[in-house]
C-alpha cells in the first residue's frame, strides 16, 4: 500500500500526460495542463523545501545530541538557517539606517546583505578552488600515455590558446611575418588560434556532442518510461 | 646524490602541491595588477546574440532566465551585466527570473538593478553634480560623512523612488527628501522621467519563483497569473508593463527573445519548452564547464547565440564598448583575460612539464 | 563606510575559504558549516514568500480559491519527512511531480533532443550559398555524428570495418572532450579570478 499507491499513481498520471501535449482540446488544456501541471505542481513543490529543513536539522540534532566529534560546528549551521528564515519571516521592516530594513528578503534586506556579503563570497570562493586542483591535475595526471590521449590534450591546448587572447596575438604576429592579408599563401592561416578553436568547436566538438546528446535523449526518454512503468523505483526510497 | 634527470624529474613530481597552488595565485594575481590593455575579438556564437538584439526594435522585451547560484558567478554575473546594459541603452525591456536555483534570486537582481542605476546615473549625471553644489546636500554629506558617490547614488535613488512610486524606497531617506523638496531640487527631477530606467516600467525582476517547468509552461499562456508578483511581492497589475493599454506583456508572445544565463541543465529546459513549444527564440549563457555541449544548438538554431564562461562576457562587453564608445567601460570579463591568459599558459607548461617527468622517468623506470 | 564593512567581511570569509588550500583549520571549518546553515536559511526565505505567500497563502485565504487546498495537503506530505515513521508519505507528492513531468516531457523531449537534431544533421549541406570549406565542413560533421554514434553501438561486435568506424569515431570523440577539457580549465580559472578581482579590486581597491 505504502509502495502500491505511489507506484499506481505515476503510471496513471506518466500515461495521461504523455497524451496530453498531444490531445490538445480546451478542457484537456485548461484543466490538466494549466491548472494541475502549471498551478498545482507548483504548489506542491513548494513544500519540498521542508525535506532540505529536516534534513540539515536531523543531521545536527544527532550531532548535537550525542556530542559526537566537532558537533559546535552543527550549532553554527543551526544559528545560521535560523537566522536567516527568521530575518526572512518574521523580523519587522524596519528602516535600521544606510538604506537598510531588517526584515523581509527585499534588495536592501539585511537577509539579503548576509546573501550578497557572506554567502556569496563564500560559496563562490569554495568552487575557486578547483582552479587549483586543475593546476594541479594538469601537473600530476594530464599524460600523453596514447593516441587517443595525446589527441584530447593536443585540442585542449588549441583551446585554451584560442579562447584567450594570446591566440589572436600569436596569429597577428605571424600574419605579420607572413606579408598581411595580401600575400599569396597564408602559411600563418595555421596560427590562427582562435579560427581553429572555433573550427573545431563548431564542427568535431558539435558532432561528437550530438551523437552524446542522441544517447542523453535516449536515456532521459528510457528513464521516464521505466519511471513511469514502474521498473525504476529508487525514487521510492527505503524498503517498506 | 649525483644530479640526473630522472631524480630531477621523480623530485618534481612529487614536489608539495602547495607550491603549485602558490605558482598558481601569483600567475592569476599579477596580471591584474598591470593594467594590460587587452583586446579580444568576439567569437561568431557572440556576434550573433548581439546581431539579435541590435535588430529588436526600442520597447520590445526580453526575459533573462538567472539559472545559476553564487558557484558561477565570476562567469555569469558579467555576461548578465553586459546584456542587460546593452538592453536598455537600446530601450528594450528586461525581465528577469530565477527559476533553476533559489540563490540566484540575489544575484539576478544584482544584475539587472546594478544595470540600471548605472545608465540611472549617466542620465542624470550633470543635475546630480549641479544639485551636490547645493549649501544644504554638502551639509548633509558632511553630517553622514558621505563620499560623491554615495549622495549621488542617494539623490537618483530618490528620483527613481518618485516615479517609481515607491515610497520604501523613499522613506529610506526621508531626510535627504526633505532636502530635496525644501530647495526645489526634487521638482527638477520631471524631465528625467522619460529616460531613467525604471522598475515596472523598463525592467522587472520577478525574482526567484518555485515550479521551474510549470512556470516556463504557465508563462507561455498569463505571466501575471502565473508569477503574481515581482521579487518585492508586489503584485504585477501594478505596473505598466503588464496593465497598459499598449505594448503590454502578457505570454511568451510579447518577448523577442529569452536569454538564460546558466550553470545547469536549464538550457535544455528553456529549449525543450519555450523554444520548442512555444518557438520564442532561445539563446544561452552558460559556464565554460558546460559551453561545448551547447555548440549542436547553434548548428540546429535551436539556440540564436551562445555566450562561452568569461571570455563570452568579455566578447559581449567588447562589442557594447564598440557601440556605446562614451558610456561603456570594460568590465570583469574583459577585466580577467590578462590572468586567463598567463594562467592557460602556466597550465600548458604544466602539462608539458609532467608528460616530460612522466617520459624520462618512465624511460629511468625501464632502464 | 558600510561598503568597506560588507567588502572586509566578505574579504575575511573568502580568505577564510582559501586558507584550507594549506591545510584543514577551524576557520575554514567555521566559514563553511556557516555556509551551509546560510544557504538553507535563504532558501526558507525565497519559498516563503515567493512559494508559500505567493502562491498559497494569497490565492486561498485573501482570494478564496479554495481548490488549491488540495495541492496544498498533497505538499504538506513532504512533513513526513521528519520522523522515520512517516517516511513515506513523501512519496505521494513525488509520485505526482515525477508522473505529471515525466508523462509530459516524452513528446517535447523528444522533438526538440532527437527529431530537431537530426533533422539539422541531415539538412547540413542546404545552407543557401554553401562555400567549398563549408562542404567540407559538412562532410566532417556527418562523419563525426556517423563514428561516434557507431562507437556507441556495443550490441555490434567493434571488429572489421565496424571496428575501423568505432576508432574514427574515437578520435572524434577525444577532440570533443579535448575541447570540453580546455574549456573546463578556462571555466576553473574564471571563477579564481572572480575572486582575486574581488579581494583586490572591490575589497582593497588596489587595482583599477
Amino acid at each position: 500500500m505504502k509502495r502500491q499507491i505511489p507506484l499506481m499513481l505515476v503510471l496513471t498520471l506518466g500515461i495521461i500526460y504523455f497524451f496530453v501535449p498531444l490531445v490538445s482540446t480546451p478542457w484537456v488544456v485548461d484543466n490538466l495542463q494549466h491548472e494541475v501541471f502549471e498551478k498545482w505542481l507548483k504548489i506542491i513543490g513548494v513544500f519540498a523545501v521542508i525535506m532540505s529543513v529536516a534534513s540539515l536539522w536531523r543531521r545536527n540534532a544527532v550531532k548535537i545530541k550525542r556530542k559526537s566529534g566537532d558537533y559546535a560546528y552543527s550549532y553554527l549551521e543551526l544559528i545560521g538557517m535560523v537566522l536567516m528564515a527568521a530575518l526572512a519571516i518574521i523580523a519587522p521592516k524596519w528602516n535600521i539606517g544606510n538604506g537598510m530594513v531588517l526584515g523581509g528578503i527585499a534588495g536592501n534586506s539585511v537577509y539579503n546583505w548576509i546573501f550578497m556579503n557572506m554567502q556569496v563570497p563564500m560559496q563562490a570562493t569554495m568552487f575557486s578552488m578547483l582552479a587549483f586542483y586543475i593546476a594541479s591535475a594538469a601537473y600530476r595526471s594530464f599524460r600523453a600515455r596514447n593516441i587517443e590521449a595525446t589527441l584530447l590534450l593536443i585540442t585542449a591546448a588549441i583551446v585554451m590558446i584560442g579562447r584567450v587572447p594570446l591566440g589572436e596575438n600569436i596569429y597577428q604576429f605571424m600574419l605579420k611575418l607572413n606579408g598581411g592579408e595580401a600575400a599569396a599563401f597564408q602559411w600563418s592561416r595555421m596560427f590562427d588560434f582562435q579560427g581553429i578553436t572555433q573550427f573545431i568547436l563548431d564542427v568535431p566538438n558539435a558532432a561528437t556532442k550530438r551523437a552524446i546528446g542522441f544517447g542523453v535523449a535516449m536515456g532521459m526518454l528510457a528513464t521516464s518510461l521505466k519511471i513511469i512503468f514502474g521498473i525504476e523505483k529508487s525514487w521510492l526510497g527505503g524498503t517498506e | 646524490m649525483k644530479f640526473s634527470w630522472h631524480n630531477f624529474f621523480t623530485w618534481l613530481t612529487n614536489i608539495d602541491r602547495r607550491w603549485i597552488y602558490l605558482l598558481m595565485a601569483i600567475v592569476v594575481v599579477l596580471p591584474l595588477f598591470f593594467s594590460f590593455s587587452v583586446k579580444v575579438k568576439p567569437a561568431k556564437t557572440v556576434n550573433m546574440l548581439y546581431d539579435f538584439m541590435e535588430n529588436l526594435e526600442p520597447g520590445n522585451t526580453i526575459l533573462i532566465g538567472f539559472d545559476y547560484s553564487p558557484d558561477s558567478l565570476a562567469e555569469l554575473n558579467p555576461m548578465g551585466k553586459a546584456v542587460v546594459y546593452h538592453a536598455f541603452k537600446r530601450g528594450i525591456r528586461v525581465m528577469g527570473i530565477a527559476l533553476a536555483w533559489p540563490s540566484a534570486a540575489g544575484l539576478g537582481l544584482d544584475v539587472i538593478q546594478s544595470q540600471a542605476f548605472k545608465i540611472n546615473l549617466e542620465i542624470m549625471d550633470e543635475k546630480l553634480k549641479e544639485i551636490d553644489a547645493l549649501d544644504e546636500i554638502k551639509k548633509y554629506k558632511a553630517d553622514k560623512e558621505l563620499t560623491d558617490d554615495e549622495v549621488h547614488f542617494r539623490i537618483m535613488k530618490l528620483a527613481v523612488g518618485i516615479f517609481e512610486r515607491n515610497q520604501d524606497d523613499i522613506d529610506l531617506f526621508s531626510d535627504l527628501m526633505e532636502i530635496l523638496r525644501a530647495t526645489g531640487a526634487a521638482d527638477e527631477f520631471e524631465p528625467f522621467k522619460a529616460d531613467l530606467i525604471l522598475s515596472g516600467v523598463d525592467y522587472t525582476y520577478f525574482g526567484y519563483k518555485p515550479g521551474y517547468v510549470s512556470i516556463m509552461l504557465g508563462m507561455g499562456k498569463d505571466m501575471v497569473s502565473t508569477l503574481n508578483t515581482d521579487y518585492r511581492g508586489i503584485s504585477l497589475m501594478q505596473y505598466e508593463m503588464f496593465n497598459s493599454n499598449t505594448n503590454k506583456i502578457k505570454n511568451y508572445e510579447d518577448v523577442s527573445l529569452v536569454v538564460d544565463l546558466a550553470a545547469g541543465g536549464s538550457v535544455g529546459a528553456w529549449v525543450v519548452y519555450v523554444n520548442t513549444k512555444f518557438g520564442r527564440p532561445v539563446a544561452a549563457g552558460v559556464t565554460a564547464v558546460m559551453a561545448a555541449d551547447y555548440y549542436p544548438f547553434i548548428q540546429s538554431g535551436q539556440l540564436i547565440g551562445l555566450l562561452n564562461g568569461m571570455r563570452g562576457a568579455a566578447d559581449y562587453e567588447t562589442l557594447n564598448m564598440r557601440h556605446f564608445p562614451d558610456t561603456a567601460k570594460p568590465g570583469k570579463g574583459l577585466g580577467g583575460m590578462a590572468s586567463q591568459t598567463w594562467a592557460h599558459i602556466m597550465i600548458l607548461l604544466f602539462i608539458l612539464l609532467g608528460n616530460i617527468g612522466y617520459f624520462i622517468t618512465k624511460k629511468g623506470g625501464e632502464a | 563606510m558600510i561598503n568597506i564593512i560588507q567588502t572586509t567581511i566578505g574579504a575575511i570569509l573568502t580568505l577564510s575559504i582559501f586558507s584550507f588550500l594549506y591545510k584543514d583549520n577551524p576557520l575554514y571549518r567555521i566559514a563553511e558549516h556557516l555556509l551551509i546553515g546560510i544557504s538553507v536559511g535563504y532558501i526558507i526565505g525565497q519559498q516563503y514568500h515567493m512559494g508559500f505567500m505567493n502562491y498559497v497563502i494569497t490565492p486561498i485565504f485573501r482570494e478564496g480559491q479554495l481548490v488549491y487546498l488540495i495541492p496544498s495537503f498533497i505538499g504538506l506530505m513532504y512533513l513526513g519527512f521528519f520522523s522515520q515513521k512517516t517516511s513515506w508519505l513523501i512519496r505521494f507528492p513525488i509520485a505526482i511531480s515525477l508522473g505529471i513531468g515525466a508523462g509530459y516531457g516524452i513528446p517535447y523531449t523528444f522533438q526538440a533532443s532527437i527529431f530537431i537534431q537530426l533533422r539539422e544533421t541531415l539538412t547540413v549541406f542546404s545552407e543557401p550559398g554553401i562555400t567549398g570549406f563549408g562542404i567540407f565542413s559538412g562532410v566532417l560533421f556527418l562523419l563525426g555524428v556517423f563514428t561516434a554514434i557507431v562507437y556507441f553501438f556495443f550490441s555490434w561486435k567493434h571488429r572489421g570495418v565496424v571496428g575501423i568506424v568505432a576508432k574514427v569515431g574515437i578520435y572524434f570523440l577525444m577532440i570533443g572532450f579535448g575541447a570540453s577539457f580546455g574549456l573546463t580549465v578556462m571555466g576553473r580559472i574564471s571563477l579564481l579570478i572572480g575572486r582575486f578581482l574581488f579581494l583586490f579590486k572591490d575589497w582593497l581597491h588596489i587595482i583599477s
